[in-house]
C-alpha cells in the first residue's frame, strides 16, 4: 500500500510538473489572444476574458492612421497590408533560395566532399557572430549601393544567413539516401544532372520541406536587419509590429491582434505540409 | 567459334590497405550467364563496378566487345546492374521505374508504354503499375529492377545478388524465369552470387574468387569435378567435401597418409602416377567428395557409422575412420546402414584430389599409361 501511494505521489508530481510547464509557456499566448480582441479601454485590466468583445484591434490594422486617433491614442502607423505582403514575399522568396542553396551545396558535400570539412564548418560562421555585429557595415554597403529599404536586399541578405541551415539539415537527408539509387540512375542512362533533379530531389523532399519550414521561421521573425536596413518600401511584418508601440504611443490591442496574424500564417502553412514533415521525421521508411 | 563480349585484363583495385580485387583476369563470352561465385566480402561486387564503371580500377583494363572501356563513365557503357540493395527508385511507380532509362533515351511515348507493359507482364508486375516502388517488397523490387534493366536492352546484364532477400521457393522460380529470359534475349550476363548451388544451377560458366582473387574459370562440371585449389574444393559441393591432411609417408612399400593416430592407406591410388616419390615426405591434403566414397566389404578403410542424414534422393553418412577423422560417403537411399554399425569403405580413385598443404594448390601428377 505504501508503495502505491508513492507512485501515485510521483505521478502527480509530474502532472503537476507537466502543467506548470504547459503553463508557462501558453500564458503569454493567452494573453495576446485576449488582448487581440478586447477594446482599448480593457487593454490594461489583467482578465483574460473580454467583456466588451471586439474585431476593431484587427479592422484598424487594415486602415490608415486616422483611424487609430480615434482608439484614444495619437500614432502614425501605415495599413498593415503593406508590409504583410513584404514579409511574404521577402521571406518566401529568401527561403527557397537558401534551401535551394543549401541543396545543391549539400550535394556537392556529402557526395564529393566539397568545400571540405573546414569550408563546411565555415558557413556556420554568419550565425556564430551576433547579426549586431554587421548589420552596421552591411547598412553601409547597402547605402553605397543603393539598395537600402529593397526587397532585393533583404532576400539576398537573408538567404545568405540562414542557408547554412539549409546545407546542414539538407546534408543529414542526403547522407542517408543510398549512393545506389543515383548510380542505378546513371546506368540507366541519365546524366549527373538528371540524376539529380529525377532522383536525389525527389526523394531528399522531406529534407528540403523541414529545411524550408525552418529557414522560413526564421526569417519570417527576423528583427534587427529589418529595422536597419527597411524605412518605408520594404519594411516587414516584425518592424510593423514594433510601431504600434514606441514613443508615438502604446496600441497594445493591434500590436496584439497583427502578433496574432503574424503568427497564425507560419501554423497555417506548418498545417499545411505536416503531411511531408512526417515523412521527413520517418525517412528511414523509405529505404530498402 | 566464342566472342568474348567483356573482358577484365588484370585488375586491381584497393580500399586504402586493402586489396579488394587482386589482379583479376577473366572472359566473358557473348550470350553467356557468367557467374562471379565466393563468400561475403572476396571482392565480387568490386569487380562488378569496375565492369559497370561505377567504379575506376587502380591497374588494369576493361573491354566491352572491342572498346576500352576502362574510363569511360557507367551512362555510355550500356551495361546495366540491378543492385543488391536499394533497386528501385522508391519516389515513383512501378510504370515510372522501369520507364525511366527509356524516357532518359527519348523513346517515344507508344513504343515506352508498350515496352513497359510487355515487360511487366513477363515479369509478373502488371497489377502493380501504379503502386509506389518503395512500397513493394524486396523480391518485387528486385524483379522491378530487372525489367527496368532489360528495359533499356544493355549489351551486358550485370545482377549482385539479386535472390539473396528472396524466401526459397521464389528464389527458384525467379532462378529458372532469370535463365529463360536471359536465353530468349540473348543478353551476356554477369551474375553475383555467394551461393554454390545457385551458381551450378544458373550459370554457363563460374569464377570462384577469394579474398580478392580468382581462383578458377570453369564451367560448373569443371569446376565441380576438377577443383585446382583446396578453397574451390571446399566451396563447391554440399555436403562438402572430405579432406584428409597429412604427411605422405612409405612404408613396406606401401603409400601412407599420416597425422597423428590418422594413417591412410593411398597405395592404390598413387601407382598409377609416375612422380609420387617427389611429394615423399611432404604436407598433402587429399580431397574426395562424399559421392565418391563407396561402402564397401572389401575397401580398406574401416570405421563406425555416427549419423545419418536423409541429403535429397540419397542418405549422408558420417563414419568416424580415426579419433580425428570423420568420412563423409553419400549413398543411395535404399543402402541398408545404421547408426554405430563397422563398415568399409573404399573411394572412386579416379575421383580423388591431392592438394599441397602449404599451397593450396592441386598437385599435378602425370598417370602412368
Ligand atoms: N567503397 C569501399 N570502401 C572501402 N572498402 C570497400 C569499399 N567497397 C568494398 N570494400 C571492401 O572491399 C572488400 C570487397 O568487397 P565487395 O566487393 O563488396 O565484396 P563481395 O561483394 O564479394 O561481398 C570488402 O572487404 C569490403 O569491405
Ligand atoms: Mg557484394
Amino acid at each position: 500500500m505504501k508503495f502505491h501511494g508513492t507512485r501515485v505521489l510521483l505521478s502527480a508530481l509530474k502532472y503537476i510538473t507537466i502543467g506548470v510547464f504547459i503553463l508557462w509557456v501558453l500564458i503569454p499566448v493567452a494573453w495576446v489572444v485576449s488582448l487581440a480582441f478586447k477594446p482599448y479601454a480593457e487593454w490594461r485590466v489583467s482578465y483574460f476574458v473580454p467583456k466588451n468583445f471586439t474585431w476593431n484591434n484587427f479592422i484598424v490594422l487594415f486602415k490608415s492612421e486616422a483611424f487609430i486617433g480615434i482608439m484614444g491614442a495619437t500614432a502614425i502607423v501605415e495599413p498593415v497590408t503593406k508590409p504583410l505582403i513584404n514579409s511574404l514575399v521577402v521571406t518566401s522568396l529568401s527561403t527557397i533560395m537558401a534551401v535551394m542553396i543549401g541543396f545543391f551545396t549539400a550535394y556537392g558535400a556529402s557526395r564529393y566532399n566539397t568545400p571540405g570539412p573546414f569550408g563546411l564548418f565555415f558557413t556556420l560562421l554568419t550565425r556564430m557572430l551576433p547579426p549586431a555585429t554587421f548589420v552596421t557595415p552591411i547598412m553601409v554597403y547597402y547605402s553605397n549601393l543603393k539598395l537600402l529599404d529593397t526587397h532585393f536586399s533583404l532576400i539576398i541578405l537573408y538567404s545568405a544567413v540562414t542557408v547554412t541551415y539549409g546545407i546542414w539539415i539538407l546534408k543529414g537527408f542526403i547522407d542517408a539516401i543510398p549512393i545506389e539509387w543515383e548510380e542505378a540512375a546513371m546506368l540507366e542512362g541519365a546524366t549527373p544532372i538528371k540524376t539529380l533533379f529525377k532522383v536525389v530531389l525527389p526523394i531528399a523532399r522531406p529534407g528540403l520541406v523541414v529545411a524550408g519550414l525552418f529557414i522560413f521561421l526564421l526569417t519570417w521573425t527576423e528583427l534587427l536587419f529589418a529595422l536597419v536596413l527597411t524605412n518605408v518600401y520594404a519594411v516587414t511584418l516584425p518592424v510593423h509590429i514594433s510601431k504600434y508601440v514606441g514613443a508615438v504611443g502604446q496600441l497594445y490591442g493591434p500590436q496584439a491582434a497583427l502578433a496574432l496574424i503574424g503568427s497564425v500564417i507560419p501554423i497555417a502553412i506548418g498545417y499545411a505540409i505536416q503531411k511531408h514533415l512526417v515523412t521527413g521525421f520517418t525517412f528511414g521508411m523509405v529505404r530498402g | 567459334m566464342k566472342i568474348a563480349k567483356v573482358r577484365v585484363v588484370n585488375v586491381t583495385k584497393r580500399f586504402g590497405d586493402l586489396v579488394a580485387v587482386n589482379n583479376v583476369s577473366f572472359e566473358v563470352y557473348e550470350g553467356e550467364i557468367f557467374t562471379l561465385l565466393g563468400p561475403s566480402g572476396c571482392g565480387k561486387t568490386t569487380t562488378l563496378r569496375i565492369i559497370s564503371g561505377l567504379e575506376k580500377p587502380d591497374l588494369g583494363k576493361v573491354y566491352i566487345g572491342d572498346n576500352d572501356v576502362t574510363t569511360l563513365p557507367p551512362q555510355l557503357r550500356n551495361v546495366c546492374l540491378v543492385f543488391q540493395e536499394y533497386a528501385v527508385f522508391p519516389h515513383m511507380s512501378v510504370y515510372d521505374n522501369i520507364a525511366f532509362g527509356l524516357r532518359v533515351r527519348k523513346v517515344p511515348k507508344e513504343e515506352l508504354s508498350k515496352k513497359v507493359r510487355e515487360l511487366a507482364e513477363v515479369l509478373e508486375l502488371t497489377d502493380r503499375l501504379n503502386t509506389k516502388a518503395g512500397r513493394l517488397g524486396i523480391s518485387e523490387q528486385q524483379r522491378i529492377a530487372l525489367a527496368r534493366c532489360i528495359a533499356v536492352e544493355p549489351e551486358v546484364l550485370l545482377l549482385d545478388e539479386p535472390l539473396t532477400f528472396a524466401d526459397a521457393k521464389v528464389r527458384e522460380k525467379m532462378r529458372r524465369e532469370l535463365k529463360k529470359i536471359q536465353r530468349e534475349l540473348g543478353v551476356t550476363m554477369i551474375y553475383v552470387t555467394h551461393d554454390q548451388l545457385e551458381a551450378m544451377m544458373l550459370s554457363d560458366r563460374i569464377a570462384v574468387m577469394n579474398k580478392g582473387r580468382l581462383l578458377q574459370v570453369g564451367s560448373p562440371i569443371e569446376i565441380y569435378d576438377n577443383p585446382q585449389s583446396l578453397f574451390v574444393a571446399h566451396f563447391i559441393g554440399s555436403p562438402t567435401i572430405n579432406t584428409i591432411e597429412g604427411v605422405l609417408v612409405k612404408e613396406r612399400g606401401r603409400f601412407l597418409v599420416k597425422r597423428g593416430e590418422v594413417a591412410i592407406d593411398v597405395s592404390e591410388f598413387m601407382s598409377s602416377y609416375h612422380n609420387v616419390e617427389s611429394l615423399l615426405g611432404r604436407n598433402i591434403v587429399i580431397g574426395i567428395r562424399p559421392e565418391d566414397v563407396y561402402l564397401d566389404v572389401n575397401g580398406p578403410i574401416e570405421g563406425v557409422v555416427e549419423v545419418i542424414e536423409v541429403s535429397g534422393e540419397r542418405l549422408a553418412i558420417h563414419i568416424r575412420v580415426f579419433k580425428e577423422l570423420v568420412l563423409k560417403a553419400l549413398v543411395p537411399i535404399h543402402e541398408i546402414v545404421s547408426e554405430g554399425e563397422r563398415v568399409r569403405l573404399s573411394f572412386n580413385l579416379e575421383k580423388v584430389h591431392i592438394f599441397d598443404k602449404a599451397t593450396e594448390e592441386k598437385v599435378v601428377l602425370s598417370r602412368v599409361k
